[in-house]
Order: structure tokens, then sequence, then C-alpha cells
């Protein structure tokens, strides 16, 4: 009985060694080569794509990301020239007219055949949906002629300008 | 030897083995699991990167292809926003432009302004730059609009930052002079 007690003791210990000695030397050097062969695959991924082709991709999407970012902002400015043709009247005409993008002011400057029509013209503005306010800045009248100088700021709403007009 | 001796002999080695195979399982077994256990999850997770990265290569191979396909497009998209400052590019539209609407020339200035801060969002994208161009034509009605129109449909975008517009008092018919501050873009090098 001892003697089976000892063979089943010394069996169990030859079994716990070996289990050691195939951890340490068997499967922890097979984990060493399977991540060796990972970082090799990967490091052999990262040179399919060449430099150049990279570069010059990202140089492209960098191209239209900037170009979205700028066109976003487009405005078609020309849109105020048919705008004052379908929105002046007759016996008005303008002698100066500036524009600022920024805030979308437009100022005029012009000449109304008389106080009538300059009223008749700020009222057509007043109606118009593409401005956003509309001042008169200055009128002066000529005794001579009877007909009225002005000046006017008009201030557009910013989708106005977001899609050219015909 | 007495057989008792020889009975006690065993006992006593059977239990130093067994000890023994306590201490081989408790201090190098034991470790050693914890060991192979991190191992694996390393290994798994590179595997699984390698998974996902050779998903990305095929993808990027394939956009690659599609992208050396449409060698027009790339043009196209190099003229509206051009890599550099390309001022001479830039230039020769301007006076196609002129010529085309039949306007003449009174100014014409062009400066870089500073380039634009990159996006936080987009760290691939490359910062914008900005050409400023002042001038100042002169022409008929229709010319000062069509030079307008013509330079705000340009390939190359431009944006209008400010336009003046005044009759040219003393010339034969009506005669306006235009002076616009235009922002043409760019794309660092």
């Amino acid at each position: 009985m001892p003697w089976r007690l000892l063979v089943f003791s010394f069996v169990l210990l030859a079994f716990t060694t070996a289990i050691y000695f195939g951890l340490r030397f068997g499967y922890n050097s097979y984990l060493d080569t399977q991540t060796k062969n990972i970082d090799k695959q990967l490091d052999d991924l990262s040179h399919q794509v060449k430099v150049e082709d990279q570069k010059s991709f990202i140089n492209f999407y960098s191209q239209l990301s900037n170009l979205k970012r700028v066109l976003d902002n487009h405005k078609s400015t020309l849109n105020i020239f048919p705008f004052l043709e379908k929105n002046t009247l007759s016996l008005v005409y303008y002698t100066e007219a500036s524009f600022l993008s920024e805030n979308g002011t437009l100022v005029i400057k012009g000449e109304a055949d008389s106080s009538e029509t300059l009223v008749n013209q700020m009222n057509v503005f007043d109606r118009t949906p593409e401005l956003k306010s509309v001042s008169l800045d200055q009128m002066n009248f000529d005794p001579r002629g009877g007909s009225v100088n002005f000046g006017a700021t008009l201030v557009f709403n910013g989708e106005f300008f977001a899609q050219p007009q015909r | 030897m007495k057989t008792s001796t020889k009975r006690i002999l065993s006992i006593g080695f059977a239990a130093l083995c067994l000890i023994a195979a306590f201490i081989v399982y408790g201090s190098l077994i034991r470790p050693e699991l914890g060991i192979v256990a991190d191992k694996r999850d390393k290994n798994a997770s590179q595997e699984n990167l390698f998974e996902n990265q050779k998903a990305a290569v095929a993808s990027v191979q394939q956009l690659l292809t599609q992208f050396k396909s449409f060698p027009k497009l790339q043009e196209n998209v190099s003229l509206a926003m051009p890599v550099g400052e390309s001022t001479t590019e830039a230039l020769n539209q301007w006076q196609a432009i002129v010529r085309t609407s039949n306007v003449g020339v009174r100014s014409f200035s062009l400066k870089p302004l500073a380039l634009q801060p990159a996006s936080k969002n987009e760290p691939l994208t490359k910062r914008l730059g900005i050409l400023e161009m002042n001038t100042t034509v002169d022409g008929s009605y229709e010319g000062i609009k069509s030079f307008l129109r013509y330079l705000e449909t340009n390939i190359r975008i431009a944006n209008t930052k400010s336009i003046s517009v005044t009759p040219i008092i003393g010339s034969l018919g009506d005669r306006y002079s235009l002076a616009l501050t235009v922002e043409m873009y760019y794309q660092e090098p």
C-alpha cells in the first residue's frame, strides 16, 4: 500500500514538472513565434500601400475637403444686379452702389424724379422678401428740377446669395 | 531493513513527492499560466488588429484604384483648389475673363493672406490659403455684369468680398467702373 502511494506521488510530481516544462518551453515559445508572425504580417501590410500613393491620396482628400469648405461659403453676389433690375421703378436710377459681402449690405445712391417716386421705391424694397432691412439714409431735393437725390442701405438675407439667380 | 522502516520511508518519500508536486504547481505552473494567458490575449488582439488593418488596406487599395482611374477629376479638383498659390494660373484666368467680358482694366493687385488655421475635426486636411485680389475694371453695364459672372463661376473658386459700382462721368454711352475685392483659395503644399 505505501508503495502504491509512493508511485502515485512520484507520477504526480513527474506530471506537474512535465506540465511546467511544456508550458515554459513549448506553449510559451509557440505563442512567442505566433506574436512575431503577426508583427511581421502587420509590418508587411503597412508596406502594401506605397508612401507616394498615400501622400497623393491624402492630398486629394484634403483638396476635396477644402473645396467643400469653400463652396459651403460661396456666395453669388451677382444676384444683386437682377434684384435691382427687377425691383427698381422706371423713374429711379442709381449713381453708385457698394456692397459688402461680410454683412450682406448694399449701400446705394441714386436719383428719383420726385419724392413720391422715392417713397414708392422704398415701398417696393420694403415688400421684397430678399431683404432683411431697408433704410433711407439721406434725401436731398433739387430745387431746380424737383428731383430727389437719395442714399439707402439694403441688407440682404443670407440665403439670397446661396444660389445664382438669372 | 525492517518492513516497518521501509513503510515509513515510503510514506515519507510519498509525502515529499506530493509536497514537491504542490510546490511546482503553486510557484511555477500558476505564474506561467498567467504569462501564457497574457500572451494569448495579446495575440488575439494583434490578430484582430491585423484583420481590421487588412480590411482597411483592401479598402484603401480599392479607393486608390478608383482614384487613379479618374485623372480628369484630379485635374479639375486641382484647378478649383490648387496646391500652392498658383498665382500665374490665377492671372491667366483673370485675363481670360477680362477678355471674354470685354471690359478694360484700371488696376489689379494680388496678395497672399495668412493661411487659415487647420480644422481640428479633420486632421488630414491641410491648411487653406487665400489670395486676395483687388481689381477695378470698366465697361458697359452688361460687360461688368459678365465680368462678375465669369469670375464667380470660374473653375477656381472665388468669393467676392466687396463690390463698388460707379458710373464713369464724361464717357461716351453708359460706362461703369467696377471695383472688386475677391478671395481666391489654394491649399498649402
